[in-house]
């Protein structure tokens, strides 16, 4: 098992030894490997404290004197609390900076609404010159990470927060350079999704019955990789799963970019629905009350091969 | 240095250029270009903003006009110095031009894309930081308005420049008191801002921002200072045209007849 953000955070500190530009700004937010990158490399090193809009800004400023910069926080703060800060200091001049947001969907669920990062996708693929990516593992994020520091840019890499073992087939530089992995080969039904949802359906499927069901890891959701809309072409029905709301996430994303294309297929979109959750019990119960449990998967499934 | 009747002149050749821009624009903030104008000038001439000694057509130091809208005041300077070219400025309003109301970092000498308040003096920090990492002794100058003191990241940036003694940051506030919807300190109190802004560890200064003699002599000592600092200026919005002086309505361009437009070039003359 895996924590992505510790996976992503010493790929980047063993090219931060070399790199001297490399920097790593953090508004207290921790992780064993960001211990080891601020004990030895402190020079490349910035607690921002809890103030999203200055590390942000400040990023900008690094940024401008060719830094290729890092900004590390709990994902509901470093997106949403910021968000001018990323269109009008890193976005509006296309600078390198990348902000990793730690912790999306209902990762902190025990924490309540206000620690979710569920509306997140949607704004930040809506800031321009966004890259926006997310790890479905920990090998993941270490060539998220290794990417970022070969082709700096203005990005943004999402990460669970929970550990998880790494899915097959495991992921290659060339996967994630080309913004997709494919996980399963199929033509009557291609789900398309990303994060802690990809291994969730994966284990749906396995086993199961169904049969000619691709999955995609879509690492690279903003910009959609066109070759994504000519894999889609040649499947019957497509089908999105996402730990977001309703309006703008990954479903979105993929139909904006069919319907660029000229592509018009059925598209079922399996999302959180349009509300907070205040209940306790922890991810696995939200997901459940969200109608994102396995079983809510499956039937979906089943009704969409039976039609 | 130059004598005081210098700079004088040249805050009167940069009133005088860009009221003329914003009256071909028919837009343009004068009230706060104007009160910057003064400081804007000390700045460059007074050589505070240095060269950069393997290309004089570069700055070594850096700008930030935060107050966004503000930005043009420089841009005569700019042109005046060969950093931006004359035909730039010319075509501006006439033909293709790189420059606007609200500066970018496409525009020579332009060192952050502002406009949104409060972003500034992050930016700034970001530079001194990387400055000061890379053992480099450029400067980085940020302007900043009274009226961004209301955005909280403001705070979070003199928070963080404070504790990593960034000395190589100059802070200039231009308050000139007016805001859109009215005075400052009925609107909303900021009040003592000297005070506050000391609170977080700063050095503060305080002179007339239409002084050239105080506005050099302070700028000096921040400069040679081993400590954070920030000028408050007081200026006076609109400041060389009387019919815009100390009003709120001139934050925003607004129509005027040819008699009008007379009386103001008169008052930049």
């Amino acid at each position: 098992m895996k924590h992505q953000r510790d996976e992503f955070i010493t790929e980047l500190f063993n090219r931060a030894k070399q790199d001297r530009d490399v920097f790593l700004l953090s508004a207290d937010f921790g992780a064993p490997a960001l211990d080891q990158f601020r004990d030895q490399i402190p020079e490349q090193f910035i607690h921002c404290g809890i103030s999203e809009q200055n590390m942000i800004d400040m990023a900008a400023g690094l940024a401008l004197d060719g830094r290729k910069v890092f900004c590390y926080a709990m994902a509901p703060f470093v997106s949403l609390r910021c968000l001018e800060q990323h269109k009008c200091a890193a976005g509006m001049m296309n600078l390198s900076v990348c902000t990793v947001v730690a912790g999306v969907g209902l990762g902190y669920a025990d924490a309540g609404p206000t620690h979710y990062a569920t509306e997140d996708l949607a704004c930040l693929r809506a800031i321009v010159n966004s890259h926006v990516v997310t790890a479905s593992d920990g090998e993941v994020a270490r060539l998220l990470a290794a990417d970022a520091v070969e082709r700096p840019k203005f990005s943004f890499v999402r990460l669970d927060r929970h550990p998880s073992a790494d899915l097959s087939p495991g992921a290659t530089m060339e996967d994630i350079r080309r913004g997709y992995r494919i996980m399963r080969k199929g033509k009557r039904l291609a789900i398309v999704t990303q994060g802690f949802m990809l291994s969730r359906t994966l284990a749906v499927l396995e086993g199961s019955a169904f049969d000619d069901v691709a999955v995609i890891d879509l690492i690279q959701a903003k910009p959609v990789p066109s070759e994504l809309v000519d894999i889609l072409a040649s499947c019957n029905v497509i089908m999105s799963i996402e730990e977001q709301t309703p309006s703008g996430g990954l479903g979105s994303a993929v139909l904006e970019a069919m319907v660029d294309r000229g592509m018009i297929k059925p598209f079922h979109r399996l999302t959180l629905p349009e509300r907070y959750f205040s209940e306790n019990g922890g991810r696995m119960k939200l997901l459940e009350i969200g109608k994102l449990a396995p079983e809510d998967i499956a039937r979906k499934i089943e009704t969409i091969l039976a039609s | 240095m130059q004598n005081l009747a210098f700079y004088q002149a040249k805050a009167q050749m940069v009133r005088r250029e860009i009221f003329e821009k914003f009256v071909l624009l028919q837009q343009g903030h004068p009230g706060s270009t104007f009160s910057m104008a003064d400081i804007a000038v000390a700045l460059y001439y007074g050589n505070f903003v240095r060269k950069d000694p393997k290309d004089s057509s570069r700055l070594y130091d850096k700008v930030i006009v935060s107050k966004g809208h503000a930005t043009s005041c420089i841009y005569p300077i700019l042109v005046d110095l060969g950093v931006i070219p004359t035909k730039e400025w010319e075509n501006w309003g006439r033909d293709v031009s790189q420059l606007r109301v609200f500066g970018n970092v496409r525009i020579p000498g332009i060192d952050a894309t502002s406009g949104s308040l409060g972003h500034g003096l992050g930016i700034a920090a970001g530079f001194a930081m990387s400055f000061k990492r890379r053992k480099s002794d450029r400067r980085v100058f940020v302007v900043i308005s009274e009226g961004e003191l209301y955005e909280g990241s403001i705070w979070e940036s003199l928070l963080f420049i404070n504790h990593h003694r960034l000395d190589n940051i100059h802070i200039i506030l231009d308050r000139n008191e007016l805001i859109i919807l009215g005075n400052t300190e009925s609107c909303l109190r900021l009040d003592p801002i000297k005070e506050k802004i000391a609170s977080f560890g700063f050095q503060v200064h305080e002179c007339n921002g239409h002084d050239f003699g105080a506005i050099l002599h302070t700028l000096e000592q921040m400069t040679s200072s081993q400590h954070p600092a920030c000028l408050v200026a007081n200026t006076v919005k609109g400041k060389g045209v009387k019919m815009m002086e100390n009003k709120a309505q001139w934050h925003y361009w607004n129509p005027l007849s040819e008699a009008e437009v007379e009386l103001c070039r008169k008052d930049l003359q």
